[in-house]
């Protein structure tokens, strides 16, 4: 009753993988349902996603698009009844999300992010998200309805109700454009911030772009982008 | 082939032997005799002839040599004393043929005690064996009697005995403190249910180490030695329940719950796919969660597509793999559910809405979604959503089974023996024993709502965790049958190679030896640890009701009839926001209560 055809000596060769094996396994003993974790400083690296975009993507856009608003916005408002400049009280209505990929809960951090640099920025004054949707809310109407005069005069009026008055409205878009290699793929993140004035309805818009490849190995970043870091 | 020269050489030799004997005085060499053997070289070395057959050779011997063959008795013949001798001398001559060997071997002839000892000891570990197999039992048998005081509402008697049983698990804490989540759920303490949970979940989520000890003598013994490992349908549905635990509760971790039940699903999908960045097939090579996007469809068009598909699958059998991915459909309904909740997250609710219409084209819970989505004022003022989630039926179990192996699986198991050495597969078709998911059988439909006597709608199935454990189960049993493969010849391995071969097989320690083997393969077991309290669909009611405090009657239905009593709960609905009621019907009746969001 032979159970394995070997084509070298069972014994010694399956004794010595037995022993290599089993000691290796009370080697390893320790690593059972453990899991580790660091604290990065702020010398360290974001991690570069391997299959969507991750923090290495979102805050580069993030950094980028605020700033290139708030230089263009720079100047200060002026307080229509008393003349003297002031800051600008902007509503932000959210970010959208028309990528291809899922962000997870990337798409909350994203919003805290901008809403946190424009409130910090000292030329705009935003007001708490928790009244916009409440507003939002109280009108069953979504940020994009807020386009139409009468909703955005709707919005604006159960704003002023709650002693939150606003002069503009900011509206964020995340996009992305997929261009695809044989294995690879590059794909191209648009973070897009436009600025509505309620009164004229005159808009600025601002967007910042990063590119990233994905490839199923180096040799496919190689092949498609050269010998570069 | 070297084996087969040692059986001549011994036959040879036993030939020599049976002609001394046959010169031995006192010996008739005349008579013959009908005799077993377990090798033919045995019997050939006795100068017999024989065939196989009956598990081992039946031989015609000279009857002189008949008292060579080993007895179990102890008692050696004074008559007979030459022959055995002579027997005992060519034993010893065959395990170490000396040239000055002879004497000692005379001097060992009568000594056959030892085996005395060796019975012993063999029957020391046996009963040791048993007393270790009863206590297994027990521990089972427990786990047992607080599954069948669950299914008879008798949730104190449940929690008591699976309390105990987690104070001793063995190897299944995890799957106990599932089950005590759902005798929580009975009981009413959603928060100790929850806890449990999550508990559970996180011991889920740390597989242990390729080397851990668990793992390794998996493959000595059987599966039950290695750490539970959960089943997909128990991930899922584990990360479902702390959702919908977590809405009902109004605790304000819905949205992290909906985040890591999302990554759980993706995992599952892009564990089952190919690897996105494969560059086999160039026009898919996306994640799951960004395949829906090669199908890009607008709002407007959405709606009917699925309905389109829903006819083609009609038609056509689903794969596996398509119903995997349907009965997973309550995870991006639930995501879009708690994100859909504010006006700011539009996006993210069409967009996981339809996700779940594409896992699960033609359901008209997921279209009444659709719509509610894209139409943006679908909900009057003053008024409020209430989703009534019913978790109906038994979940499946796990029986063992006996698994014939398939081509597919022999395959599997050969490249795993291949990477541990340069070793072949035998073409065994001998069967194996494996642990399958067996689906239960639900003696309810649905569930009936009513407000004030009025019916209010049927409850809709939108995860079904029987047919998803079968159909995973269905994708999955290759590879199990493989490791159960791989298990037994590695065992047979192990039993071939410390057996001495130059001992005759007859050799009452290689018999032993043998036996030992026998019971070590006849004692593997199949892992039948899971989750037995959980329920086998999920079936989700979406009712507009005005703002204030209403009464819901949620009744069983089987076959358009009642099928059981009616259950009452109060649901505070507030103006544009979401209100959940979730319920347990195992069988005819609710198990415990029906519990409302705050």
């Amino acid at each position: 009753m032979v159970a394995i055809r070997t084509n070298k000596p069972l014994g010694s060769v399956l004794h010595r993988q037995l022993a290599l094996l089993v000691g290796a396994g009370m080697l390893f003993a320790g690593c059972k349902n453990h899991r580790f974790s660091h604290v990065l400083d702020e010398s360290q690296r974001d991690m570069v996603g391997s299959h969507q975009a991750g923090a290495e993507t979102f805050d580069v856009l993030v950094g980028e698009s605020v700033a290139k608003l708030l230089d263009r916005q720079g100047a200060a408002g002026v307080d229509p009844l008393t003349g003297q400049p002031c800051q600008k009280r902007i509503c932000f209505a959210g970010i959208e999300n028309r990528s291809s990929e899922d962000i997870g809960d990337f798409k909350d951090q994203l919003f805290e992010q901008i809403d946190s640099a424009v409130s910090t920025s000292g030329v705009f004054q935003t007001i708490s998200p928790r009244f916009v949707e409440s507003g939002l809310r109280q009108l069953r109407i979504y940020p994009a309805d807020l386009m139409v005069p009468s909703h955005r005069a709707a919005f604006q009026s159960a704003m002023e109700q709650q002693d939150q008055p606003f002069d503009y409205l900011l509206f964020a878009r995340l996009t992305s454009g997929t261009t695809q290699h044989n294995a690879s793929y590059q794909r191209d993140y648009v973070l897009t911030l436009e600025l509505v004035d309620v009164v004229n309805g005159s808009h600025d818009k601002e967007s910042a772009e990063l590119r990233k490849g994905y490839h199923k190995s180096r040799i496919g970043k190689w092949t498609g982008y050269g010998l570069t870091r | 082939m070297d084996r087969l020269r040692a059986d001549a050489v011994r036959a040879v030799r036993g030939w020599r032997l049976f002609e001394s004997m046959r010169q031995t005085p006192g010996i008739k060499g005349d008579d013959t005799t009908l005799v077993s053997f377990p090798a033919p070289s045995h019997a050939a070395a006795l100068g017999g002839v024989g065939r196989a057959g009956g598990g081992g050779v039946r031989a015609i011997i000279p009857a002189t040599a008949r008292w060579c063959v080993p007895k179990t008795s102890r008692t050696l013949p004074e008559t007979m004393s030459g022959a055995c001798r002579a027997h005992v001398s060519f034993v010893q001559k065959i395990r170490s043929p000396g040239p000055n060997h002879s004497d000692s071997c005379h001097a060992d002839a009568g000594r056959l005690t030892p085996l005395r000892y060796r019975r012993k000891t063999i029957c020391v570990f046996f009963f040791g064996f048993i007393a270790l197999l009863t206590g297994c039992m027990t521990h089972r048998q427990q786990v047992e009697q607080a599954h069948e005081s669950f299914w008879a509402g008798n949730f104190a008697a449940a929690d008591t005995g699976l309390e105990q049983a987690s104070r001793r698990p063995r190897r299944d804490l995890t799957v106990l403190q599932l089950d005590r989540a759902m005798v929580c759920l009975g009981q009413g303490d959603l928060g100790q249910a929850t806890l449990l949970l999550d508990q559970a979940g996180e011991a889920m989520q740390c597989q242990p180490a390729m080397l851990d000890p668990g793992n390794v003598t998996t493959w000595m013994t059987d599966d039950t030695a290695r750490p539970y490992q959960p089943e997909d349908h128990e991930q899922v549905l584990a990360g479902t329940l702390l959702t919908l635990l977590d809405l009902v509760q109004r605790s304000g971790d819905a949205t992290a719950r909906c985040h890591q039940l999302g990554e759980t699903v993706e995992e599952l999908l892009a564990g089952r796919e190919r690897d996105p960045t494969d560059g086999n097939d160039e026009s898919d090579e996306r994640k799951p969660s960004e395949q829906e996007e090669t199908v890009t469809k607008t709002p407007a068009t959405a709606g009917e597509e699925p309905v389109a598909g829903s006819a083609i699958a009609a038609t056509a059998e689903p794969s596996a793999a398509d119903i995997v991915r349907e009965e997973l459909a309550i995870a991006p309904f639930l995501r879009a559910v708690v994100r859909g909740e504010s006006p700011l997250q539009l996006d993210d609710r069409q967009r996981f809405i339809r996700q779940a219409l594409e896992w699960r084209p033609g359901s008209r819970l997921l279209m009444q979604e659709w719509l509610a989505a894209s139409q943006a004022h679908s909900l009057a003022p003053g008024t409020g959503s209430v989703y009534v989630v019913a978790l109906v039926g038994r979940g499946p179990h796990k029986e063992e089974a006996v698994e014939p192996v398939s081509s597919q699986a022999l395959l599997a198991a050969d490249r795993i023996l291949s990477a541990i050495g340069e070793h072949e597969l035998p073409p065994t078709i001998a069967p194996v024993r494996i642990a399958t998911v067996v689906a239960s059988e639900s003696r309810i439909d649905g569930v009936a709502c009513s407000i004030k006597g009025q019916p209010a709608g049927m409850s809709e199935t939108l995860a079904d965790i029987n047919r998803l454990a079968v159909a995973r189960q269905e994708e999955l049993l290759p590879e199990m049958i493989a490791r159960a493969v791989v298990r037994r010849a590695l065992k047979k391995s192990v039993i071939v190679v410390s057996q001495d071969e130059d001992k005759p097989r007859n050799d009452p320690v290689t018999l032993a030896w043998t036996a030992a083997g026998m019971l070590w393969e006849a004692t593997e077991r199949a892992d039948l640890r899971g989750w037995s309290l959980l329920p086998g669909q999920i079936q989700i009611l979406r009712i507009d009701l005005p703002a204030g405090v209403h009464q819901l009657e949620l009744s069983p239905v089987l076959a358009g009839r009642l099928a059981g009593p009616p259950v009452a709960c109060a649901v505070p609905v507030a103006d544009g926001a979401n209100a959940f009621v979730l319920a347990f019907f195992p069988d005819a009746g609710v198990a415990g209560q029906a519990y409302a969001s705050r």
